[in-house]
Protein backbone atom coordinates (compact mmCIF):
# COMPACT_ATOMS: atom_id res chain seq x y z
CA UNK A 1 0.00 0.00 0.00
CA UNK A 2 1.50 3.23 -0.64
CA UNK A 3 1.91 5.28 2.00
CA UNK A 4 1.55 8.61 0.41
CA UNK A 5 -2.17 7.31 -0.65
CA UNK A 6 -3.39 6.80 2.78
CA UNK A 7 -5.96 4.36 2.47
CA UNK A 8 -7.06 2.16 5.06
CA UNK A 9 -9.20 -0.40 2.72
CA UNK A 10 -10.40 -2.90 4.65
CA UNK A 11 -9.41 -2.25 7.98
CA UNK A 12 -11.37 0.89 7.94
CA UNK A 13 -14.22 -1.45 8.17
CA UNK A 14 -12.93 -2.38 11.62
CA UNK A 15 -12.17 0.88 12.63
CA UNK A 16 -15.18 1.09 15.45
CA UNK A 17 -13.96 2.79 18.85
CA UNK A 18 -15.50 6.76 18.89
CA UNK A 19 -18.52 5.84 16.31
CA UNK A 20 -21.82 5.04 16.60
CA UNK A 21 -23.65 1.63 16.91
CA UNK A 22 -24.83 2.09 13.50
CA UNK A 23 -21.39 1.32 12.12
CA UNK A 24 -20.66 -2.06 13.89
CA UNK A 25 -24.40 -3.35 12.81
CA UNK A 26 -23.27 -2.30 8.99
CA UNK A 27 -19.78 -4.70 9.28
CA UNK A 28 -21.90 -7.49 10.92
CA UNK A 29 -24.39 -7.08 8.02
CA UNK A 30 -21.54 -7.71 5.64
CA UNK A 31 -20.22 -10.54 7.16
CA UNK A 32 -22.69 -12.30 7.67
CA UNK A 33 -24.24 -11.73 3.91
CA UNK A 34 -20.95 -13.53 3.12
CA UNK A 35 -21.40 -16.31 5.42
CA UNK A 36 -24.99 -16.66 4.71
CA UNK A 37 -23.59 -17.16 1.05
CA UNK A 38 -21.25 -19.51 1.54
CA UNK A 39 -24.10 -21.54 3.69
CA UNK A 40 -26.12 -20.81 0.52
CA UNK A 41 -24.11 -22.30 -2.16
CA UNK A 42 -23.34 -25.21 -0.53
CA UNK A 43 -27.02 -25.94 0.89
CA UNK A 44 -28.57 -25.92 -3.04
CA UNK A 45 -25.71 -28.41 -4.11
CA UNK A 46 -25.78 -30.68 -1.32
CA UNK A 47 -29.71 -31.10 -1.20
CA UNK A 48 -30.10 -30.94 -5.20
CA UNK A 49 -27.71 -33.46 -5.65
CA UNK A 50 -29.17 -36.61 -3.95
CA UNK A 51 -32.81 -35.98 -4.91
CA UNK A 52 -34.82 -37.21 -1.34
CA UNK A 53 -34.12 -34.63 1.27
CA UNK A 54 -33.84 -35.75 4.40
CA UNK A 55 -32.71 -33.82 7.57
CA UNK A 56 -29.18 -35.21 7.64
CA UNK A 57 -28.69 -33.61 4.03
CA UNK A 58 -28.19 -30.05 5.52
CA UNK A 59 -27.04 -31.10 8.74
CA UNK A 60 -23.77 -32.89 8.56
CA UNK A 61 -23.90 -35.38 12.11
CA UNK A 62 -22.78 -34.70 15.62
CA UNK A 63 -21.16 -31.56 16.83
CA UNK A 64 -20.63 -30.06 13.59
CA UNK A 65 -23.88 -30.16 12.42
CA UNK A 66 -24.87 -28.48 15.73
CA UNK A 67 -22.40 -25.91 15.42
CA UNK A 68 -23.28 -24.92 12.00
CA UNK A 69 -26.71 -24.40 13.06
CA UNK A 70 -25.87 -22.34 15.95
CA UNK A 71 -23.59 -19.63 14.17
CA UNK A 72 -26.06 -19.74 10.93
CA UNK A 73 -29.02 -19.23 13.48
CA UNK A 74 -26.97 -16.11 14.60
CA UNK A 75 -26.06 -14.63 11.28
CA UNK A 76 -29.56 -15.26 9.38
CA UNK A 77 -31.77 -13.78 12.26
CA UNK A 78 -29.35 -10.82 12.08
CA UNK A 79 -29.09 -10.16 8.86
CA UNK A 80 -32.99 -10.48 8.02
CA UNK A 81 -33.55 -7.96 11.35
CA UNK A 82 -31.08 -5.63 10.66
CA UNK A 83 -32.08 -5.70 6.63
CA UNK A 84 -35.60 -5.16 7.49
CA UNK A 85 -33.68 -1.99 9.15
CA UNK A 86 -32.31 -1.07 6.88
CA UNK A 87 -34.92 -0.53 4.19
CA UNK A 88 -36.58 1.51 6.52
CA UNK A 89 -33.58 3.90 6.95
CA UNK A 90 -32.42 3.60 3.09
CA UNK A 91 -35.56 5.25 1.81
CA UNK A 92 -35.26 7.46 4.20
CA UNK A 93 -37.98 6.92 6.45
CA UNK A 94 -36.65 7.05 9.73
CA UNK A 95 -34.11 9.18 9.52
CA UNK A 96 -36.30 12.12 11.06
CA UNK A 97 -36.18 15.60 9.48
CA UNK A 98 -34.33 17.86 8.00
CA UNK A 99 -33.21 20.79 11.37
CA UNK A 100 -31.79 23.69 11.66
CA UNK A 101 -27.74 23.08 12.73
CA UNK A 102 -27.89 24.74 16.24
CA UNK A 103 -24.93 23.87 18.63
CA UNK A 104 -25.20 21.12 20.94
CA UNK A 105 -26.16 19.48 17.05
CA UNK A 106 -28.48 16.24 17.08
CA UNK A 107 -27.92 13.74 14.62
CA UNK A 108 -31.44 12.90 13.87
CA UNK A 109 -30.36 9.76 11.92
CA UNK A 110 -28.46 8.71 15.04
CA UNK A 111 -31.23 8.68 17.80
CA UNK A 112 -35.13 8.89 17.74
CA UNK A 113 -36.96 6.62 15.80
CA UNK A 114 -33.83 5.52 13.83
CA UNK A 115 -31.78 4.54 17.18
CA UNK A 116 -35.34 3.07 18.58
CA UNK A 117 -35.09 0.94 15.14
CA UNK A 118 -31.70 -0.63 16.64
CA UNK A 119 -32.67 -1.74 20.16
CA UNK A 120 -35.86 -3.64 18.50
CA UNK A 121 -33.23 -5.30 15.68
CA UNK A 122 -31.14 -6.05 18.98
CA UNK A 123 -34.25 -7.61 20.50
CA UNK A 124 -36.29 -9.04 18.21
CA UNK A 125 -32.85 -10.86 17.21
CA UNK A 126 -32.36 -12.45 20.79
CA UNK A 127 -36.43 -13.46 20.89
CA UNK A 128 -36.12 -15.05 16.99
CA UNK A 129 -32.77 -16.40 17.94
CA UNK A 130 -33.79 -17.99 21.33
CA UNK A 131 -36.72 -20.10 18.81
CA UNK A 132 -34.00 -20.89 16.59
CA UNK A 133 -32.17 -22.33 19.26
CA UNK A 134 -35.23 -24.44 20.57
CA UNK A 135 -36.30 -25.78 17.54
CA UNK A 136 -32.58 -26.82 16.76
CA UNK A 137 -31.77 -28.98 19.69
CA UNK A 138 -35.15 -30.55 19.47
CA UNK A 139 -36.52 -28.80 22.48
CA UNK A 140 -39.75 -27.27 21.18
CA UNK A 141 -42.84 -29.75 20.71
CA UNK A 142 -43.88 -28.21 17.52
CA UNK B 1 -30.25 -1.05 -15.64
CA UNK B 2 -29.83 1.83 -13.40
CA UNK B 3 -28.16 1.69 -10.16
CA UNK B 4 -31.55 2.46 -8.60
CA UNK B 5 -33.18 -0.24 -9.87
CA UNK B 6 -30.71 -2.88 -9.20
CA UNK B 7 -30.93 -1.34 -5.32
CA UNK B 8 -34.88 -1.32 -5.60
CA UNK B 9 -34.89 -5.01 -6.64
CA UNK B 10 -31.98 -6.07 -3.84
CA UNK B 11 -34.90 -4.43 -0.97
CA UNK B 12 -38.07 -5.90 -2.44
CA UNK B 13 -36.36 -9.58 -2.70
CA UNK B 14 -34.73 -9.15 0.91
CA UNK B 15 -38.56 -8.55 2.07
CA UNK B 16 -39.66 -11.79 -0.16
CA UNK B 17 -36.84 -13.70 1.12
CA UNK B 18 -38.60 -12.91 4.50
CA UNK B 19 -41.52 -14.28 3.44
CA UNK B 20 -40.75 -17.15 1.44
CA UNK B 21 -37.65 -17.90 3.32
CA UNK B 22 -39.79 -18.12 6.88
CA UNK B 23 -42.10 -20.59 5.17
CA UNK B 24 -39.20 -22.75 3.76
CA UNK B 25 -37.59 -22.89 7.81
CA UNK B 26 -41.19 -23.56 9.37
CA UNK B 27 -42.38 -26.06 6.70
CA UNK B 28 -39.10 -27.97 6.80
CA UNK B 29 -37.95 -27.91 10.87
CA UNK B 30 -41.60 -27.79 12.85
CA UNK B 31 -42.89 -30.97 12.71
CA UNK B 32 -46.42 -29.70 13.60
CA UNK B 33 -46.08 -27.51 10.21
CA UNK B 34 -45.00 -30.35 7.55
CA UNK B 35 -48.64 -30.43 6.44
CA UNK B 36 -47.84 -27.02 4.32
CA UNK B 37 -45.06 -28.56 1.66
CA UNK B 38 -48.28 -30.95 0.53
CA UNK B 39 -49.97 -27.49 -0.14
CA UNK B 40 -50.65 -26.71 -3.96
CA UNK B 41 -48.67 -23.09 -3.61
CA UNK B 42 -45.18 -24.61 -1.59
CA UNK B 43 -43.68 -25.48 -4.29
CA UNK B 44 -44.16 -22.10 -6.38
CA UNK B 45 -43.33 -20.24 -3.19
CA UNK B 46 -39.97 -21.98 -2.87
CA UNK B 47 -39.12 -21.32 -6.78
CA UNK B 48 -40.02 -17.43 -6.08
CA UNK B 49 -37.59 -18.19 -2.91
CA UNK B 50 -35.01 -19.38 -5.16
CA UNK B 51 -35.00 -16.59 -7.35
CA UNK B 52 -35.16 -14.24 -5.14
CA UNK B 53 -32.16 -15.17 -2.30
CA UNK B 54 -30.23 -16.14 -5.72
CA UNK B 55 -30.39 -12.26 -6.86
CA UNK B 56 -30.29 -11.02 -3.50
CA UNK B 57 -27.22 -13.25 -3.04
CA UNK B 58 -25.18 -11.89 -6.37
CA UNK B 59 -25.93 -8.29 -6.25
CA UNK B 60 -24.82 -7.71 -2.49
CA UNK B 61 -21.43 -9.55 -3.67
CA UNK B 62 -21.37 -7.58 -6.50
CA UNK B 63 -21.82 -4.42 -4.19
CA UNK B 64 -18.75 -5.79 -1.71
CA UNK B 65 -16.62 -6.53 -4.83
CA UNK B 66 -17.50 -3.84 -6.75
CA UNK B 67 -16.16 -1.26 -3.02
CA UNK B 68 -13.49 -3.77 -3.17
CA UNK B 69 -12.10 -3.77 -6.31
CA UNK B 70 -13.47 -0.08 -7.91
CA UNK B 71 -12.46 0.33 -11.53
CA UNK B 72 -14.46 1.01 -14.49
CA UNK B 73 -13.74 -1.89 -16.24
CA UNK B 74 -13.80 -4.28 -13.03
CA UNK B 75 -17.78 -3.20 -12.38
CA UNK B 76 -18.64 -4.46 -15.53
CA UNK B 77 -15.96 -7.78 -15.23
CA UNK B 78 -17.77 -8.84 -11.67
CA UNK B 79 -21.21 -8.32 -12.62
CA UNK B 80 -21.07 -10.94 -15.52
CA UNK B 81 -19.16 -13.67 -13.68
CA UNK B 82 -21.49 -13.57 -11.01
CA UNK B 83 -24.51 -12.95 -13.14
CA UNK B 84 -23.41 -16.23 -14.86
CA UNK B 85 -23.34 -18.19 -10.96
CA UNK B 86 -26.37 -16.79 -10.19
CA UNK B 87 -28.03 -18.27 -13.60
CA UNK B 88 -26.17 -21.39 -12.86
CA UNK B 89 -27.27 -21.91 -9.63
CA UNK B 90 -30.98 -20.85 -10.76
CA UNK B 91 -31.11 -23.23 -13.04
CA UNK B 92 -30.18 -26.12 -11.10
CA UNK B 93 -32.07 -25.58 -8.13
CA UNK B 94 -35.47 -25.31 -10.53
CA UNK B 95 -34.74 -28.70 -11.63
CA UNK B 96 -34.07 -30.49 -8.14
CA UNK B 97 -37.83 -28.56 -7.51
CA UNK B 98 -39.37 -29.72 -10.33
CA UNK B 99 -37.88 -33.46 -10.05
CA UNK B 100 -38.59 -33.14 -6.49
CA UNK B 101 -42.59 -31.70 -6.61
CA UNK B 102 -42.90 -32.69 -10.12
CA UNK B 103 -45.50 -35.00 -9.09
CA UNK B 104 -47.85 -32.12 -8.68
CA UNK C 1 -5.72 27.54 40.71
CA UNK C 2 -4.73 26.99 37.33
CA UNK C 3 -5.06 24.21 35.61
CA UNK C 4 -1.54 23.73 33.89
CA UNK C 5 -0.82 19.67 32.90
CA UNK C 6 2.36 17.84 30.70
CA UNK C 7 0.59 16.21 27.83
CA UNK C 8 2.94 14.51 25.68
CA UNK C 9 1.73 14.93 21.43
CA UNK C 10 2.67 11.94 19.64
CA UNK C 11 2.69 13.40 16.29
CA UNK C 12 3.16 11.66 12.99
CA UNK C 13 5.80 13.03 10.72
CA UNK C 14 6.54 12.49 6.67
CA UNK C 15 7.94 14.05 4.12
CA UNK C 16 7.07 12.20 0.96
CA UNK C 17 9.77 13.96 -1.29
CA UNK C 18 12.07 13.34 0.96
CA UNK C 19 11.52 10.35 3.65
CA UNK C 20 10.81 6.32 2.94
CA UNK C 21 8.58 6.29 5.99
CA UNK C 22 7.02 7.82 8.30
CA UNK C 23 8.17 8.80 12.33
CA UNK C 24 6.49 9.38 15.33
CA UNK C 25 7.79 12.82 16.91
CA UNK C 26 6.97 12.93 20.95
CA UNK C 27 6.51 16.56 21.82
CA UNK C 28 5.60 17.17 25.64
CA UNK C 29 3.49 20.34 26.39
CA UNK C 30 2.49 22.28 29.01
CA UNK C 31 -1.21 22.21 28.30
CA UNK C 32 -4.03 25.18 30.20
CA UNK C 33 -7.73 25.19 30.54
CA UNK C 34 -8.65 25.77 27.28
CA UNK C 35 -6.18 25.76 24.93
CA UNK C 36 -6.97 23.32 21.60
CA UNK C 37 -4.61 21.03 19.80
CA UNK C 38 -4.11 23.89 17.21
CA UNK C 39 -2.90 26.31 20.12
CA UNK C 40 -0.65 23.56 20.78
CA UNK C 41 0.16 22.55 17.46
CA UNK C 42 1.71 26.52 16.55
CA UNK C 43 3.13 26.28 20.23
CA UNK C 44 5.10 23.36 18.87
CA UNK C 45 5.72 25.04 15.65
CA UNK C 46 6.64 28.47 17.70
CA UNK C 47 9.41 27.02 20.46
CA UNK C 48 10.35 23.22 19.57
CA UNK C 49 10.29 22.33 15.80
CA UNK C 50 8.96 24.65 13.29
CA UNK C 51 8.89 22.18 10.20
CA UNK C 52 5.60 20.40 11.38
CA UNK C 53 3.31 21.14 8.22
CA UNK C 54 -0.01 22.21 10.25
CA UNK C 55 -3.32 23.75 8.03
CA UNK C 56 -5.24 25.84 9.47
CA UNK C 57 -7.22 29.28 8.89
CA UNK C 58 -10.21 30.56 11.09
CA UNK C 59 -9.12 28.43 14.22
CA UNK C 60 -13.02 28.83 15.30
CA UNK C 61 -14.37 25.67 13.24
CA UNK C 62 -15.95 27.73 10.07
CA UNK C 63 -13.19 27.14 7.45
CA UNK C 64 -12.91 23.06 7.84
CA UNK C 65 -9.12 23.71 7.31
CA UNK C 66 -7.95 21.91 10.32
CA UNK C 67 -9.19 18.35 10.51
CA UNK C 68 -6.67 15.72 11.47
CA UNK C 69 -7.23 12.57 13.96
CA UNK C 70 -6.51 13.05 16.99
CA UNK C 71 -7.01 10.00 19.42
CA UNK C 72 -8.15 7.92 16.66
CA UNK C 73 -10.93 9.85 15.92
CA UNK C 74 -11.82 12.55 13.10
CA UNK C 75 -11.98 15.88 14.59
CA UNK C 76 -11.07 19.55 14.05
CA UNK C 77 -7.62 20.79 15.90
CA UNK C 78 -9.26 24.03 16.67
CA UNK C 79 -12.30 22.55 17.80
CA UNK C 80 -10.83 20.03 20.27
CA UNK C 81 -9.47 20.94 23.94
CA UNK C 82 -7.09 19.14 24.84
CA UNK C 83 -7.93 18.87 28.71
CA UNK C 84 -11.01 17.40 27.58
CA UNK C 85 -10.05 14.29 25.84
CA UNK C 86 -8.77 13.27 29.70
CA UNK C 87 -5.74 11.27 28.12
CA UNK C 88 -1.51 12.07 29.21
CA UNK C 89 -0.79 11.08 25.68
CA UNK C 90 -2.79 12.95 22.44
CA UNK C 91 -1.83 10.79 19.13
CA UNK C 92 -1.54 13.23 16.14
CA UNK C 93 -2.28 12.25 12.88
CA UNK C 94 -3.23 13.62 9.25
CA UNK C 95 -6.94 12.18 8.18
CA UNK C 96 -7.56 8.90 7.61
CA UNK C 97 -8.34 8.05 3.60
CA UNK C 98 -6.52 10.82 2.27
CA UNK C 99 -3.36 11.33 0.60
CA UNK C 100 -0.85 12.91 2.38
CA UNK C 101 1.33 15.65 1.15
CA UNK C 102 3.25 16.53 4.32
CA UNK C 103 2.96 15.70 7.93
CA UNK C 104 -0.58 16.64 9.03
CA UNK C 105 -1.34 17.98 5.60
CA UNK C 106 -3.58 16.19 3.62
CA UNK C 107 -5.01 16.62 -0.36
CA UNK C 108 -8.16 17.40 -0.94
CA UNK C 109 -8.01 17.47 -4.67
CA UNK C 110 -10.11 14.64 -5.51
CA UNK C 111 -12.82 15.59 -3.18
CA UNK C 112 -12.84 18.92 -5.65
CA UNK C 113 -13.08 16.70 -8.64
CA UNK C 114 -16.21 15.12 -7.33
CA UNK C 115 -17.71 18.46 -6.11
CA UNK C 116 -17.36 19.44 -9.52
CA UNK C 117 -18.76 16.65 -11.35
CA UNK C 118 -22.08 17.10 -9.35
CA UNK C 119 -22.57 20.44 -10.06
CA UNK C 120 -22.80 22.16 -6.85
CA UNK C 121 -25.06 25.13 -8.09
CA UNK C 122 -28.61 26.28 -9.06
CA UNK C 123 -29.69 25.04 -12.42
CA UNK C 124 -32.91 26.91 -13.67
CA UNK C 125 -33.84 27.18 -17.19
CA UNK C 126 -35.50 30.53 -17.00
CA UNK C 127 -32.52 32.00 -18.93
CA UNK C 128 -34.13 35.42 -19.47
CA UNK C 129 -34.56 36.13 -15.95
CA UNK C 130 -31.77 34.96 -14.97
CA UNK C 131 -29.79 37.75 -17.69
CA UNK C 132 -32.57 40.60 -16.55
CA UNK C 133 -33.76 40.02 -13.47
CA UNK C 134 -37.07 41.61 -12.49
CA UNK C 135 -36.98 40.33 -9.00
CA UNK C 136 -36.10 37.42 -6.10
CA UNK C 137 -36.74 33.80 -6.68
CA UNK C 138 -39.12 33.46 -3.50
CA UNK C 139 -38.85 30.48 -1.19
CA UNK C 140 -41.04 29.52 1.81
CA UNK C 141 -39.95 28.98 5.33
CA UNK C 142 -40.68 25.11 5.06
CA UNK C 143 -38.79 25.09 1.65
CA UNK C 144 -35.94 26.59 3.21
CA UNK C 145 -35.90 24.21 6.27
CA UNK C 146 -35.26 21.15 3.84
CA UNK C 147 -31.90 22.08 2.90
CA UNK C 148 -30.94 24.88 5.32
CA UNK C 149 -28.94 21.90 7.38
CA UNK C 150 -27.31 20.18 4.76
CA UNK C 151 -25.96 24.16 3.80
CA UNK C 152 -24.10 24.59 6.59
CA UNK C 153 -21.40 22.68 5.69
CA UNK C 154 -17.92 23.85 5.78
CA UNK C 155 -16.35 21.15 3.32
CA UNK C 156 -13.42 19.71 5.89
CA UNK C 157 -13.58 16.65 4.89
CA UNK C 158 -14.05 14.43 8.62
CA UNK C 159 -16.98 12.80 7.11
CA UNK C 160 -15.34 11.37 4.00
CA UNK C 161 -12.13 10.25 6.08
CA UNK C 162 -14.27 8.25 8.39
CA UNK C 163 -16.81 6.63 5.57
CA UNK C 164 -16.01 2.90 5.53
CA UNK C 165 -16.94 3.02 2.02
CA UNK C 166 -14.60 5.04 0.74
CA UNK C 167 -11.75 3.50 2.77
CA UNK C 168 -11.65 1.02 0.52
CA UNK C 169 -13.60 2.38 -2.97
CA UNK C 170 -11.48 5.48 -4.07
CA UNK C 171 -14.07 6.35 -7.16
CA UNK C 172 -17.37 6.64 -4.48
CA UNK C 173 -18.63 10.11 -4.15
CA UNK C 174 -18.16 11.05 -0.19
CA UNK C 175 -20.59 11.70 1.41
CA UNK C 176 -19.47 15.70 1.57
CA UNK C 177 -20.14 15.68 -2.12
CA UNK C 178 -23.46 13.74 -1.80
CA UNK C 179 -24.32 16.18 0.94
CA UNK C 180 -24.04 18.85 -1.43
CA UNK C 181 -25.93 17.27 -4.06
CA UNK C 182 -28.72 16.28 -2.01
CA UNK C 183 -28.94 19.76 -0.96
CA UNK C 184 -29.07 21.54 -4.52
CA UNK C 185 -31.54 19.07 -5.71
CA UNK C 186 -33.93 18.99 -2.89
CA UNK C 187 -33.78 22.94 -3.32
CA UNK C 188 -37.11 24.23 -4.49
CA UNK C 189 -35.29 27.36 -6.61
CA UNK C 190 -33.30 24.16 -8.34
CA UNK C 191 -34.72 22.02 -11.55
CA UNK C 192 -31.43 19.83 -12.30
CA UNK C 193 -31.42 16.87 -10.43
CA UNK C 194 -31.86 14.94 -14.38
CA UNK C 195 -28.50 16.42 -14.75
CA UNK C 196 -27.09 15.02 -11.82
CA UNK C 197 -28.59 11.67 -11.81
CA UNK C 198 -25.83 10.22 -14.10
CA UNK C 199 -23.09 10.21 -11.29
CA UNK C 200 -25.26 10.24 -8.28
CA UNK C 201 -27.24 6.87 -9.74
CA UNK C 202 -23.83 5.16 -10.50
CA UNK C 203 -22.01 2.30 -9.22
CA UNK C 204 -20.26 4.62 -7.09
CA UNK C 205 -22.72 7.01 -6.17
CA UNK C 206 -25.30 7.15 -3.46
CA UNK C 207 -25.79 3.98 -3.47
CA UNK C 208 -22.57 2.31 -1.91
CA UNK C 209 -23.56 4.46 1.21
CA UNK C 210 -24.82 1.22 3.23
CA UNK C 211 -26.01 3.61 6.60
CA UNK C 212 -23.00 2.97 8.61
CA UNK C 213 -23.00 6.58 9.96
CA UNK C 214 -20.01 7.39 10.58
CA UNK C 215 -19.91 10.53 8.74
CA UNK C 216 -22.86 12.22 10.98
CA UNK C 217 -20.87 10.87 14.06
CA UNK C 218 -17.73 12.63 13.16
CA UNK C 219 -19.50 15.71 11.82
CA UNK C 220 -18.47 18.77 13.21
CA UNK C 221 -20.69 21.03 12.00
CA UNK C 222 -24.11 18.87 12.93
CA UNK C 223 -25.27 18.82 9.71
CA UNK C 224 -25.68 14.69 9.27
CA UNK C 225 -24.77 13.81 6.04
CA UNK C 226 -26.04 10.31 6.55
CA UNK C 227 -29.34 11.76 6.73
CA UNK C 228 -29.24 13.64 3.32
CA UNK C 229 -28.01 10.55 1.90
CA UNK C 230 -30.20 8.52 2.50
CA UNK C 231 -33.24 11.62 1.40
CA UNK C 232 -31.22 11.14 -1.54
CA UNK C 233 -31.54 7.84 -2.64
CA UNK C 234 -35.41 8.67 -1.18
CA UNK C 235 -35.68 11.22 -4.19
CA UNK C 236 -34.02 9.25 -6.95
CA UNK C 237 -35.63 6.41 -7.07
CA UNK C 238 -38.52 5.82 -9.46
CA UNK C 239 -41.24 7.58 -7.60
CA UNK C 240 -38.94 10.79 -6.91
CA UNK C 241 -37.77 10.34 -10.88
CA UNK C 242 -41.03 10.70 -12.23
CA UNK C 243 -42.07 14.14 -10.04
CA UNK C 244 -38.74 15.85 -10.31
CA UNK C 245 -38.15 15.18 -14.11
CA UNK C 246 -39.93 18.42 -15.72
CA UNK C 247 -38.90 17.60 -19.59
CA UNK C 248 -37.91 21.24 -19.49
CA UNK C 249 -34.93 22.17 -22.04
CA UNK C 250 -31.98 23.68 -19.75
CA UNK C 251 -28.63 24.36 -20.75
CA UNK C 252 -26.35 22.81 -19.32
CA UNK C 253 -23.66 25.68 -18.80
CA UNK C 254 -26.09 27.08 -16.70
CA UNK C 255 -24.95 29.64 -14.66
CA UNK C 256 -26.44 33.01 -13.13
CA UNK C 257 -24.51 35.29 -15.29
CA UNK C 258 -23.27 38.22 -13.46
CA UNK C 259 -25.59 41.69 -14.38
CA UNK C 260 -23.99 43.72 -17.43
CA UNK C 261 -22.82 46.90 -15.46
CA UNK C 262 -24.60 49.90 -16.49
CA UNK C 263 -23.69 51.59 -19.20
Amino acid sequence: MNRRENKLGILGWLKLRGYSIEKLMYVAQRISGVGIIIFLLTHILNVGLVYAPTKELWEPPGIIGKAVLVILGIIVVFHTFNGVRLILAEYGFIVGKPRRAVYPYKMTSLSGRQRLAVYLVLAVFIIIFYFWIMVAFNLLGW
Amino acid sequence: MKESTKMLLHYITGFLILITGATHLIANNLVGFNWIKDTLWYPMSQGVFLAAVLYHAMNGLRVILVELFPGSSSGKIISIILTVVGIIFFVFGLYFLLVIFGGR
Amino acid sequence: MSEVRKIKFKVFRFNPAVDALPTWKVYEVEVDRGMTVLDVLLKIKEEKDPSLAVRYSCRQAVCGSCGMMINGKQRLACFTRVLELNSKVVVVEPLNNLPITRDLVTDFSDLFNKEKMVKPYIIRDDIEEMKNPTGMYLQKPEELLEYLQFADCIECGLCSSACPTYSTDHLFLTPMILNKAYRFSVDSRDKGLQYRLPIIDSEHGCWRCHFAAACSSVCPKGIDPAKSIQLLKKIITSAGIFKRMRKKEVQLTLRPHAAEPPT
